[in-house]
């Protein structure tokens, strides 16, 4: 009795001190990032914390085809020449075209709650002037199979694909995420 | 005679030391450099290098004169000036911060980016947005700042400071800022 009423508590303890959840994110969630982009499609949101703490975001499932030939990606991405074309990952560097390793890979940006609490704030790129207060392409890292990340202050991490054309995008990665 | 030699002497050796650590230089901004910055753009001006430092350093820019005819052709010096954008337009400091249309504030104003030698030497680098896939290499929004009338400030590393126009709709622009940049 004794036994069971510890694991009981050890349980609840871990779920209010963890949030977890699964998240779907679709194939074509680019965030109209990256050059040229042709079709708006928000992050996703997929954890919001309230304060410092770590959040994990775990690879499940799911491949991603990035249309045109049919190529289908996992979250790390595939290697691709980009010919002229700017990934969004290229974006937050600033770089555009030629050769890439992450074509279509999982993506992530964490934007503090000042921002996304903001009444006109949408989970897209925030330098197409689509949007009045938007998300900056310096915001965005790679998450591949799996990223922790320690994060100082309450705000809500979003995910996405690392691809400009999205049109002729399907399928969806499948995380788990958790946080504090 | 002797002391007045040794005397004249040290004053041309402090002279010369004095130029050797401080550099300065006079540029034009056009009044249509948007470095393809903010949006939408109607063309894409490069930003104009000013100095390149070879290490950290102190640099000053201060404006000296020259109009912008922006606006139906209002003069325009260069701290800029404030006007509502609405929903349309996204001006470079804007962009820098992620966001768009409202009142934009330093409208036209001259404005600056330093770029570290590792991007500034890249091949490929051209001073544009980085972000507009319009360059292989360009530069980063959120590194713009304003300038106005003038600013000092330290840059830890070798690299170029870029100067331009904080618009984005610039072919209806005219004039420039002449400015005078320093670097100690």
């Amino acid at each position: 009795m004794k036994k069971a009423a510890l694991m009981g508590f050890l349980f609840l303890a871990i779920a209010a001190g963890l949030a977890q959840t699964q998240i779907t994110v679709p194939g074509n969630a680019s965030g109209y990032f990256g050059n040229p982009a042709e079709k708006i499609v928000p992050l996703v949101p997929a954890i919001a914390v309230a304060g410092p703490g770590t959040i994990t975001v775990t690879y499940i499932s799911g491949t991603v085809n990035l249309g045109g030939d049919g190529i289908l990606t996992g979250p790390n991405g595939i290697p691709y020449n980009m010919g002229g074309a700017q990934l969004p990952l290229q974006e937050a560097k600033g770089v555009t075209g030629g050769q890439v390793n992450n074509f279509g890979a999982l993506m992530g940006a964490f934007i503090p709650q000042s921002r996304t609490s903001c009444k006109s704030f949408s989970a897209i790129d925030g330098t197409k002037h689509a949007v009045h207060i938007g998300i900056r392409p310096v915001d965005l890292f790679f998450v591949g199979e799996s990223k922790t990340i320690n994060v100082t202050e309450a705000g809500t991490l979003f995910l996405g694909i690392n691809d400009e054309g999205v049109v002729d995008n399907s399928g969806e990665f499948v995380v788990e995420v958790s946080g504090p | 005679m002797k002391n007045t030699r040794i005397v004249l002497a040290l004053l041309i050796f402090i002279a010369g030391a004095m130029l050797a650590a401080s550099a300065q230089t006079q540029v034009f901004v056009s009044g249509q450099a948007n470095g393809a910055f903010g949006g939408p753009i109607d063309m894409t001006v490069p930003y104009v290098p000013s100095v390149t430092v070879t290490g950290p350093a102190t640099i000053t820019v201060t404006y000296l004169d020259g109009m912008i005819s922006d606006n139906n052709g209002e003069e325009i010096g260069p701290n800029g000036e404030d006007l509502n954008c609405g929903h349309t337009y996204q001006m470079p400091l804007q962009e820098a911060r992620g966001i768009a249309g409202g009142v934009c504030h330093n409208l036209d104003a001259l404005i600056g980016v330093f770029v570290p030698q590792a991007r500034a030497g890249h091949q490929g680098f051209s001073p544009l947005d980085g972000t507009k896939g319009v360059t292989r290499v360009g530069i980063m929004p959120n590194k713009l700042f304003l300038i106005g009338e003038g600013k000092t400030f330290d840059v830890a590393e070798a690299g170029t400071l870029y100067l331009g126009i904080n618009d984005c709709w610039v072919s209806d622009n005219g004039g420039g800022f002449n400015v005078d940049v320093t670097v100690q």
